[in-house]
């Protein structure tokens, strides 16, 4: 489809659209079919093309209680027990209510779920519920979806801005007024004019070094609301999973453990028996991420900091039925056959359950600005998401913000676009590219990887989180002396790749400072030196916005309406 | 360590111009397609020294069938553009909208469409495809795929009819090279795909020309053993001028074709339990 310049006078040309939606994950355009069945003239704009997005890696499957006896309540439930308490239960209500309806919605449009021997969508047990309620597809969910999703969205003639690169929001007296990007191809900075937008381009975790996320999974969205001075929340929660390949973090599906694989140490015990009896390796994602961990520091790991993942009494059939995927990266990246022998593991981020505060119609706290996705924090995952939940959380928030926001920009009048605000994101740009010499981007951010994940992981501790604080002031004083190391204009990856580092900085910031504040443990905030919940002082998100001097923070009560707190054994 | 790992290297080391797509480095994504010592694969699941072992060097181009962007970097839209001719989308049922209960379907009526929905789209087929680089209306391997995930959903409210118009988009064209199957990073096989689409052709009531081209094939060898091209040229094409019957003339009188009344090979009973056994087995 031709992308529509304005001429707007001074050698400036323009986008402009109603609703713009950042991201082509699920959640980017089930919000851009959604806008656009509502009569918004949206458009998506993408730093991949929509079929590279890291919606597609998920694996394992989506949550719904379609089962007799299964309730929509007992899901809300397992996702309140499985956030520590930390969720918003108003938002989770709303999530588990819409979840089956969101489910055969995709079904419908041809995703192409795995099924049981009576032909309904089949469900498998996964992490922290009380039930077999996560519908799949063998262990290529997010693939099957996105591609699904995507098909959809061509249908309905959403306009997608294909390699284009978002760099900052424009906010002019708390009303979001458009964006600012970068057309990747030509290397041309351009204004993008609009009523609303959508930030819907997924988590950060790509401030790890070992991380199961995508090389493009840097946190860009969160960054910039940050940037233009919206409060973001809970950062300080990050979730660790539990398997990833040893060595390259390449994602092991939660489903290995659905499907009944076991986690054994050196000793050849199935050690999740002394950290969660009741459940084993069917804990939520933290507890089980900590006990792996806590297993390796007490040297019953192997050599080298990683423990087993058995599937071999699974059988070769049930392994090439519902983990194909599995067995495919574990012979390619591992060397090793599940069917023949135990894969070696070992924790790795995975999620943000952080994000832009929205609530549940997806809004933010300016006018004009909406999330949903990764990107969001509704906050439905509180401080631990469960497995399954999280495409759940795309396709279900995805489709409300898409609505909200078309309705918002109908209604809106026309708006000033400052025209000063693309002049000087061309000027700090250029700065960047014809900058001779300084430190290479790539170099600050393997420095940042290593310190978030050293000391800013699965266990924390105020010492080492003060250290975490210096070395990212350190990197954040390097990076406004940051290289770009070409020139060029056209396809250049390496600017992009340094505007990403300058995103990771300022959230790395963000999470140390707010894990620093948190005197407690909850979820996958897991401090040493407080390793209790604390619910008197403590039960509450964190909010942070930007200030000159980095974050400030606040705080904000968390919504419980059916489920009172209680103790959170498995 | 992959070809991946190596250009990343390069790119942080030694030379931060190099440009070349890539995000999720398992083998999903479909960001990092690239013709690796001359076939495309994926950089991020090609093993650097396997590579090197075998053909003692690794050479990297960009794809091809594409026009060069940057270094690795082609534009696709020619690929997307190929996708996009064909209704990529399963066209569902609008009137079940606001339905509560899934369609009943087993794993085995997915099957096949869940083979081709593994494709990744990451260009591979389309780079290596053969009859692409000679017919640029050549649909490619991955769409036509993509027609046959959705020709054989049951879901789907085309379904049958979607194989109309393929032939003015080149069902006949692919030569069956197999490239296509062995580039694939995801073992999506759309050469099968193409060949299930031409047996639906075959069966439409109104068949195409490559269709009657294999049927009049058949039946003259079923017939007498032997292909008889002036009966194979009139049979596809329906029409003929005077220019084609000359060219028909010519053929018998250069012993190319044999006489339409020429009988049958002598043992041509064995010939036809050939066609027999391969329809029974095609049957089961």
């Amino acid at each position: 489809m031709p992308i529509i310049l304005l001429e707007v006078g001074n050698g400036f040309s323009m986008v402009k659209h109603d609703v713009v939606v950042v991201g082509a994950g699920l959640a980017g355009l089930r919000a851009a079919i959604e806008a656009k069945e509502k009569g918004a003239d949206i458009a998506v704009l993408s730093k991949l093309h929509p079929a590279r997005s890291h919606s597609d890696q998920a694996q394992g499957g989506i949550n719904a209680s379609l089962g007799e006896d299964d309730s929509w309540e007992k899901h809300a439930f397992d996702t309140v027990k499985g956030s520590d308490y930390l969720a918003d239960q108003d938002a989770v209500e709303f999530m588990c209510k819409d979840a089956p309806r969101a489910i055969i919605e995709l079904e419908r449009w041809g995703a192409l779920f795995s099924r049981t021997t009576t032909g309904r969508l089949a469900q498998r047990p996964f992490g922290g519920a009380g039930f077999p309620r996560t519908c799949f597809a063998a262990d290529k969910t997010g693939h099957v979806l996105q591609t699904t999703i995507y098909e959809q969205a061509v249908r309905g003639e959403v306009q997608v801005y294909e390699e284009w690169f978002a760099t900052s929001l424009v906010v002019e007296d708390n009303v979001c007024k458009g964006l600012i990007a970068i057309d990747i191809v030509t290397g041309e900075v351009q204004a993008i004019e609009t009523n609303a937008v959508i930030l819907a381009a997924g988590g950060a975790g790509q401030v790890y070094s070992r991380t199961t996320n995508s090389l493009s999974t840097t946190g860009d969205g969160i960054a910039m609301a940050y940037n233009a001075g919206v409060p973001i929340e809970d950062m300080e929660f990050v979730q660790f999973h539990p398997t990833s390949l040893f060595g390259s973090n390449i994602l092991i599906s939660e489903g290995a453990r659905g499907e009944g694989g076991y986690l054994v140490n050196v000793q050849g015990q199935r050690f999740m028996e002394k950290y969660a009896p009741d459940k084993m390796e069917l804990a939520p994602r933290d507890i089980v991420s900590r006990a792996i961990e806590t297993e390796i520091r007490e040297g019953r790991g192997f050599e080298g900091g990683y423990v087993h993942l058995d599937l071999r009494h699974l059988g070769e059939a049930k392994i090439n039925e519902r983990l194909p995927t599995i067995r495919e990266l574990a012979i390619y990246f591992a060397g090793v056959d599940p069917v023949k022998e135990p894969i070696a593991i070992q924790p790795a981020q995975h999620y943000t359950m952080g994000g832009v505060a929205t609530n549940f119609d997806g809004a933010a706290s300016i006018k004009g600005l909406y999330a949903a996705g990764e990107c969001a924090c509704v906050s439905v995952h509180g401080a631990n998401r469960l497995g399954g939940n999280s495409l759940l959380d795309t396709i279900v928030f995805g489709k409300r913000a898409g609505a909200k926001a078309a309705e918002f920009a109908k209604a809106a009048s026309a708006i000033s676009f400052p025209q000063t605000a693309l002049k000087a994101e061309r000027e700090r740009i250029e700065l960047m590219l014809n900058r001779k010499e300084g430190v290479k981007a790539s170099a600050i951010k393997e420095a940042l990887g290593n310190t978030m994940f050293v000391k800013v992981g699965i266990f924390r501790h105020k010492r080492e989180l003060e250290t975490a604080k210096k070395n990212i002031a350190a990197l954040k004083k390097q990076f406004q002396n940051v290289c770009v190391m070409d020139s060029s204009r056209r396809f250049n990856t390496s600017l992009i790749e340094a505007l990403e580092v300058g995103f990771g900085l300022d959230l790395a910031e963000v999470i140390v400072a707010c894990a620093l504040a948190r005197k407690e443990s909850r979820g996958a905030h897991s401090r040493v030196d407080y390793p209790k919940r604390d619910d008197n002082k403590w039960l509450k998100h964190t909010m942070a916005v930007r200030t000159a001097t980095g974050p400030r923070l606040f705080y904000k009560p968390v919504t419980i309406t059916q489920f009172q707190p209680e103790a959170r054994g498995y | 360590m992959t070809v991946l790992h190596l250009l990343e290297n390069i790119k942080h080391q030694q030379d931060a111009s190099l440009t070349f797509r890539r995000s999720c480095r398992s083998g999903i994504c479909g960001s990092c397609a690239m013709k690796i010592n001359h076939l495309a694969k994926l950089a991020c699941k090609t093993r650097a020294k396997a590579e090197a072992e075998k053909h003692g060097e690794i050479l990297i181009e960009p794809m091809e069938n594409m026009p060069l962007i940057k270094d690795l970097i082609v534009d696709m839209s020619p690929f997307w553009r190929e996708i996009d001719r064909n209704t990529p989308w399963l066209v569902w049922d609008e009137a079940t909208r606001d339905s509560n209960r899934e369609n009943l379907l087993t794993n085995e009526q997915q099957y096949i469409s869940g083979k081709v929905a593994d494709c990744i789209m990451c260009g591979c087929c389309f780079s290596d495809c053969v009859s692409r680089v000679f017919d640029k209306n050549f649909n490619g391997p991955a769409s036509l795929a993509k027609i046959h995930r959705f020709v054989a959903d049951p879901r789907d409210k085309e379904g049958a009819k979607r194989v109309h118009g393929l032939v003015e988009m080149g069902l006949w064209s692919c030569t069956h090279c197999y490239f296509c199957w062995s580039q694939c990073p995801r073992d999506v096989r759309p050469v099968a795909a193409i060949s299930a689409l031409r047996v639906l052709s075959m069966r439409s009531l109104d068949p195409s020309q490559g269709a009657r081209h294999v049927q009049a094939f058949i039946d003259s060898v079923k017939k007498t053993g032997m292909l008889n091209e002036a009966t194979l040229y009139l049979r596809t094409m329906r029409t003929a001028t005077l220019k084609d019957l000359d060219l028909i003339l010519k053929m018998a009188l250069k012993r190319k074709a044999p006489s339409p009344f020429r009988r049958p090979l002598p043992r041509i009973e064995e010939v036809r339990s050939l066609f027999h056994l391969c329809k029974e087995t095609a049957e089961k």
